[in-house]
């Protein structure tokens, strides 16, 4: 391709001079903004051409006014850079150096499309560009480039040739730095698919819930009671889970709240409610799976057993079993003086109990019924309901919240 | 002629998820194979007494069900994959899957079995 300039000199001239005053003045007010690289190309040309203006001493006015370009030229966040037609950079800003530079070699006196850091394709991408801001044309484009330390970043890239007249002697290249900016790009479109593929699980996990309640119900009020009760159930193990960023949550924490939406008040500490047990902050899907598990026995105790009995108790009890698979175990036993209630021992929770505890968290629940109510134990293998399961999937989030 | 149901192996980690997939098929007239949890759990199913086709979760605790599928393909069992993920989010490697998409609508999932299974007998 055919380039033009490289061996005529270049003439400052006042004009170009006040034309980059002008623009350096306008784009020190608007300079993180896309629009601040065009006033940039024009800047850069005229600090450059008084800087070397100053070489030729005409007056110490004019020195000053040099110096002062030079300063603001560097000063500026984004990259700026005179080159030739050649694309031999002539002149490049503090940014530019620190960005596409390296400390031992400075930027000024090296071809831009020759930089050894670049990768070739990138090469001749650039070497492209170079050419058709030669040719005259202003050109602006997305450039990804390789720094001298090997980090990519994505370059917003403005090349515009300056001087009039016959022939064309230099283009200055300006480019903002918007790696950041395409990095968030690409976690927003990220967490969008992954919000959205939530939003149809919960959504999935709705219906599911009214279909499977709606079996075990004759009435619609008893379905209501038992269908909001679940989702409550199901939306406050959610809610801890998104205050503590879907990282876990603290088992105290999950059954306290499950345990809740069956009291009347909606509150724990209630006099009838004990919970005692170790510190243990379980995995998200095992929260869930254990909040809606402790729901159905706090729904039931509400029926029939313990809360539905003023003076009743329920103790809740957990610790770690060591062993060569450590267990973690939780007691529920609720005491009353209301004799055994047939109805207590059927129904969909007892059944969703022992299902969920074994088909999600590998566990198994034994109940029994003691003269003076119900005693359910569920063992559950500690590391299945610690651990985060393995990430494979390359969603931004973590991988427990990933399901289905 | 009477036939057996079709036996339907159903793979999904959620287990009121399962159940539901598993309903409707029921209701379908299908024969439930499982349900199972677990990728593991899925091959021991297919490699014990292959099912005639399968309903698969897409994403099992962030654990790709694609060998499941491959493994299916391999014994030339049609499936159907359930998942709010779009197909070639999840099996890119894996070729043309036939989706439903979640919340499952019990009338497609039939209707894509059916014509999954139908589609098998014709290549036999």
């Amino acid at each position: 391709m055919r380039r033009y300039g490289s061996k005529r000199k270049w003439r400052p001239s006042t004009g170009a001079a006040v034309v980059g005053a002008v623009g350096l003045a306008a784009s020190g007010l608007i300079l993180s903004s896309y629009g601040a690289a065009a006033f940039l190309g024009g800047a850069i040309a005229g600090a450059s051409a008084t800087v070397l203006g100053f070489g030729l001493g005409r007056n110490r006015e004019q020195g000053w006014a040099a110096r002062r370009q030079r300063s603001l030229v560097d000063g500026i966040g984004p990259m700026v850079m005179l080159v030739d037609g050649q694309g031999r950079i002539e002149h490049a800003n503090r940014s530019a150096d620190d960005l596409l530079g390296t400390a031992r070699k400075p930027l000024a006196g090296q071809l831009l499309d020759g930089l050894d850091w670049i990768d070739a394709s990138d090469r001749s991408r650039l070497s492209a560009l170079i050419g058709r801001a030669a040719m005259g044309e202003t050109v602006r484009g997305d450039a990804s480039l390789r720094t001298a330390s090997g980090r990519r970043v994505d370059l917003d890239m403005w090349m515009r040739p300056v001087e009039h007249g016959e022939r064309l002697n230099r283009i200055a290249v300006s480019a903002v730095d918007v790696t950041q900016r395409r990095e968030g790009e690409d976690v927003q479109i990220a967490l969008m698919q992954e919000l959205d593929h939530r939003m149809k699980n919960t959504l999935h996990m709705v219906q599911a819930m009214i279909r499977r309640t709606s079996r075990s119900h004759r009435d619609v009020e008893s379905f209501e009671k038992s269908l909001t009760g679940r989702i409550q159930a199901f939306s406050r193990s959610h809610e801890i889970l998104a205050r503590e960023r879907w990282l876990g949550a603290p088992l105290r924490t999950v059954i306290r709240e499950a345990l809740s939406v069956s009291l009347e008040d909606d509150t724990v500490p209630d006099p009838r409610v004990d919970l005692d047990g170790p510190r243990i902050r379980v995995e998200p899907r095992a929260a869930l799976t254990l909040g809606l598990v402790v729901h159905e026995l706090a729904a039931n105790a509400a029926a029939h057993g313990a809360l539905s009995d003023p003076d009743g108790r329920v103790a809740v009890r957990w610790k770690v079993e060591e062993g060569e698979t450590p267990i973690l175990a939780i007691d529920w036993r609720e005491t009353h003086d209301l004799g055994i209630p047939r109805a207590a021992a059927e129904g969909f929770g007892r059944h969703f109990v022992d299902r969920a505890v074994r088909y999600e968290l590998d566990g198994d629940v034994e109940a029994s019924f003691a003269a003076d109510g119900l005693e359910c134990r569920i063992r559950l293998p500690l590391q299945r309901v610690t651990e985060r399961s393995v990430h494979t999937d390359g969603s931004v989030l973590g991988p427990e919240e990933v399901a289905a | 002629m009477t036939r057996l149901p079709s036996r339907v192996l159903v793979l999904e980690d959620e287990f009121f998820i399962a159940d539901e997939i598993a309903y409707i098929l029921e209701t379908a007239g299908y024969a439930v194979v499982g349900p199972v949890a677990t990728v593991e759990e899925a091959l021991q199913a297919i490699g014990d007494e292959p099912p005639e086709a399968a309903v698969i979760d897409a994403n099992l605790r962030g654990v790709p069900s694609v060998p499941v599928a491959f493994a299916l393909r391999e014994a030339g069992i049609p499936f159907v994959v359930c998942s709010g993920y779009r197909a070639e989010d999840l099996f890119p490697t894996f070729g043309e899957v036939t989706l439903v998409a979640k919340p499952v609508h019990s009338g497609r999932l039939v209707t894509a079995l059916k014509s999954s299974l139908d589609a098998g007998q014709r290549r036999e």
